[in-house]
């Protein structure tokens, strides 16, 4: 009789077996959903991309001409009060190291950081539309030439 | 060899059954290790899958005709590449095929999501297997394809001939590919409610996954009808055949879903609709298959009447009374987040084109299940032919087109009449023009200038955002025009991917109304006579016989011109199949630029040499080929992971990794 039926039947049997049983006995920790702050730091972050990829399509297709600036007034407000609120969400779960942020210029400041990176190493200094905020604290830079930021100090051309 | 396939099929089954039953009571009693047992237990569904299917392809390569399904469906003189495309040549191996493709996918799914949605995979692992459990039992009970005769019959019947083309072994893996991708995404959909993980987790989840076989089902329509166009013989590449339309209605329902689901991720609204449109996109892929498989229509496509018909009506009961009955126990969940501000923004324009997609959906449902309605009412099949379909898809066609190129034009949330105006000129200018062209040169079909003028807008409404785009990146950057064009299309993927894909839009819509303009035409020539077809001419110069073991051929030599110019000598061949005792056309097709000439033998007569040809001129046709080419392409592009997805998966395994802990049974 042909032993090579037989033979692999018992292969496959075996190496199904294995591939169930194995983690049975070898999983040691119980399956429990994503909960608490980290599944909290998921959402939120998950909502501030979003809220940010609006923004940032808002911004750009005001730049190119696409929307106009009535526009843009009456729905960027909405978009940065959402993503302000969830900044301040994610900064209770993990609270940040300086004292009061102004989160609106937070808001800017992400997006202006956005815009040079997505600009590419290619980029001019003087973006059009670009913002003249300081990456780190958000505050107005009036001279855009220059090295330092006159709020906080931080190195301004090693951001870029 | 065999009976280890038919062993491993069996054993398949169990195991699928078993990875539905272990994720569910890892769940109920929150074991890691039950559950990542169900998960091995559906990968191993795939590797068992694997060996019976090539316990099948051992049968038909060793011509072992004692198994039914190969003597039925190959035989000794077939070519290689059709004995390896015999597996899904007919009914029982092409479930065995669609089974180990959903294994696949299965596994595809598990593997790529081990570490992250933690709390939906365990769900989603006990859908899948339990889909697979579904077609492991379809082959064991009601299509076993190893199945032995009581005899060994010395020769096969072979596979249908007009299968017997080169697109078939691509095409039919293609279409199950997008059919059976569909469990995936709907598995994403049915974990998110049973788990009441109904945040935006879930539709990240599951939007690349319903990409993938959307992508397939497009590629896998338009390559189908490039076989029907170079095999059948009639001229054209859609006949609204009900096998034609089965996967064309979830390729619908899919194209609604993935615009609505963008709004559902950008504004929180459309909940219950998202949820309703994925589940109907799933169980059309099951009631189409159903359809093709169970022989309540007829089409040139459908497999032999058996008894598969009553699993798959159990099996789409099941399917849609258990999800309705999830969706209303989560309702309360599924609240809208906020509501449409304004109808002049994007939301509304995406709406519309949901409405007008699942208007055409209906229609064409309508259509192919009206013999079947008027059997049942009236005792009479009446069989509803292309022009109502046409009647009703050509109008719905052209509003789709509209939106193609309308909505990109909106903004979110709302667009004032300026923005309107300002964005609305250039494409309408761009359609005026190519209408006023058309016109001036001849053309007076009006639906034929409708669409291409629509399509003229398209082309403005997409070049504009593309050109802007491009603008404004030269000004912030310097680069070319090419290179700001590439990094426009790499920074954002979703968006200009989705552009590329209206573009491929207009190349099948240019390419649809070339059939509005073709000509046809049946003609006799004897040896050595000419004719003229518009600007072209055909003289048909001889007729040859061959003959070899699998059929006997009759072609014939025609050279073509154009405007007195020799083009090519065309070779078409009419095919007699010995074994299944079927006559086959091989089309002589000569391209060019985007116009197809078309020549057929009808019949000849052997005593005087006369031969009757069919001929078709159909211009713009090649724009179906392109921008089926285009469509795979430009969504591949859309597609592919952008850096926000890979951040989010990174914190989708921090949060996995954070919430492990001891186990507690």
């Amino acid at each position: 009789m042909n032993l090579f039926i037989p033979a692999a039947c018992m292969l496959l049997l075996a190496g199904f077996f294995y591939a169930v049983l194995h983690p049975i006995f070898a999983t040691r920790y119980a399956w429990a959903r994503p909960a608490g702050q980290a599944r909290q730091r998921l959402e939120l972050t998950e909502r501030k991309e979003q809220l940010y990829a609006s923004l940032r399509e808002l911004e750009f297709d005001h730049s190119v001409g696409k929307i106009s600036s009535e526009d843009l007034r009456s729905v960027r407000p909405d978009l940065e009060a959402n993503a302000v609120e969830v900044l301040r969400q994610l900064d209770a779960i993990e609270p940040s190291d300086g004292g009061t942020i102004d989160w609106e210029a937070r808001v800017e400041a992400d997006l202006a950081q956005w815009k040079r990176e997505a600009s590419s190493a290619h980029a001019s200094p003087s973006l059009p539309g670009a913002f003249a905020l300081c990456p780190s604290c958000g505050a107005k830079l009036r001279n855009e030439g220059g090295r330092f930021c006159p709020h906080c100090g931080i190195r301004l051309d090693a951001e870029s | 060899m065999v009976d280890v396939g038919y062993f491993a099929l069996c054993l398949a089954l169990a195991a699928a059954a078993y990875a539905t039953a272990t994720s569910l009571f890892g769940i109920h009693r929150r074991h890691e290790g039950l559950i990542r047992s169900g998960e091995n237990a559906a990968l191993s569904v795939c590797a068992l899958y694997t060996v019976a299917v090539m316990g099948l392809w051992y049968a038909i390569f060793s011509r072992d005709f004692q198994i039914q399904y190969v003597a039925e469906n190959t035989n000794a003189h077939m070519p290689a590449q059709y004995m390896l495309a015999s597996l899904w040549g007919g009914q029982n191996g092409s479930i065995l095929f669609w089974g180990w493709m959903l294994s696949a996918y299965t596994s595809a799914a598990i593997l790529l999501n081990r570490h992250r949605y933690r709390g939906l995979m365990p769900y989603a692992t006990a859908v899948m297997a339990a889909s697979c459990c579904f077609f492991a039992l379809l082959n064991i009970f009601a299509a076993d394809p190893f199945q032995r005769l009581p005899f060994t019959p010395t020769e096969g019947q072979g596979l249908n001939p007009i299968l017997q083309h080169p697109y078939m072994a691509i095409h039919p893996p293609l279409l199950y590919a997008g059919m059976v991708g569909m469990t995936v995404p709907f598995a994403f959909g049915i974990s998110a409610l049973a788990a009441r993980e109904l945040n935006n987790t879930w539709l990240r989840a599951m939007r690349r996954w319903l990409l993938i076989p959307w992508t397939f089902l497009g590629g896998g329509l338009l390559l189908g009808g490039k076989w029907a166009y170079v095999e059948l013989g009639w001229g054209g590449y859609w006949g609204w055949d009900p096998v034609e339309n089965a996967s064309l209605m979830p390729f619908l329902a899919g194209t609604a879903l993935l615009h609505s689901v963008m709004i559902q991720e950008r504004k929180g609204m459309l909940k219950v609709w998202n949820m309703v449109l994925l589940i109907f996109t799933f169980g059309m892929t099951i009631f189409g298959t159903f359809l093709t498989r169970s022989g309540v229509v007829s089409s040139v496509h459908a497999f032999a009447q058996s008894n598969v018909g009553p699993f798959f009506v159990t099996y789409l009961v099941i399917i849609v009374v258990g999800s309705v009955v999830l969706l209303l126990w989560r309702l309360p969940d599924l609240k809208p987040e906020s509501h449409l501000e304004s109808f002049a923004s994007r939301e509304s324009a995406f709406l519309l084109n949901n409405w007008i997609l699942l208007t055409l959906l209906f229609a064409v449902l309508w259509g192919t299940l009206f013999p079947v309605i008027s059997e049942v009412v009236t005792g009479d099949k009446i069989t509803v032919g292309a022009p109502f379909f046409n009647r009703v898809s050509v109008p719905m066609g052209l509003v789709l087109l509209f939106l193609t190129g309308a909505g990109p034009l909106f903004a979110w949330r709302r667009t004032s009449g300026e923005s309107l105006r300002r964005n609305f000129t250039i494409p309408a200018i761009s359609a005026v023009l190519v209408a006023t062209v058309l016109f001036a040169v001849g053309m007076r079909n009006l639906y034929a200038l409708m669409s291409l003028s629509l399509c003229g807008f398209v082309v403005g409404s997409v070049g504009l955002e593309f050109s802007r785009g491009i603008s404004a990146r030269r000004r912030s950057t310097g680069e070319s025009t090419l290179a700001a064009f590439y990094m426009l299309l790499s920074k954002n993927r979703r968006r200009y991917g989705g552009y590329l894909v209206h573009l491929s839009v207009i190349l099948l819509f240019v390419g649809f109304t070339g059939q509005a303009l073709s000509i046809d035409r049946e003609i006799v020539l004897y040896p050595g006579q000419r004719e003229d077809v518009g600007r072209y001419a055909v003289t048909f110069e001889t007729l040859a016989f061959g003959d070899d073991a699998n059929k006997s051929v009759s072609a014939a030599a025609v050279s073509l011109e154009y405007d007195g110019q020799f083009l090519a000598t065309l070779l078409p061949e009419r095919h007699f199949y010995k074994t299944a005792e079927q006559n086959t056309t091989e089309v002589s097709i000569y391209t060019r630029w985007l116009e197809d000439f078309y020549l057929i033998i009808i019949g000849s007569n052997s005593q005087d040499g006369s031969t009757k040809f069919q001929i078709y001129v159909n211009p713009l046709v090649a724009c179906v080929w392109w921008g089926s080419a285009l469509l795979v392409l430009s969504s591949l592009w859309a597609m592919w992971p952008t850096s926000r997805d890979r951040r989010l998966a990174r914190l989708d395994r921090e949060a996995a990794r954070a919430t492990a802990g001891p186990a507690s049974a």
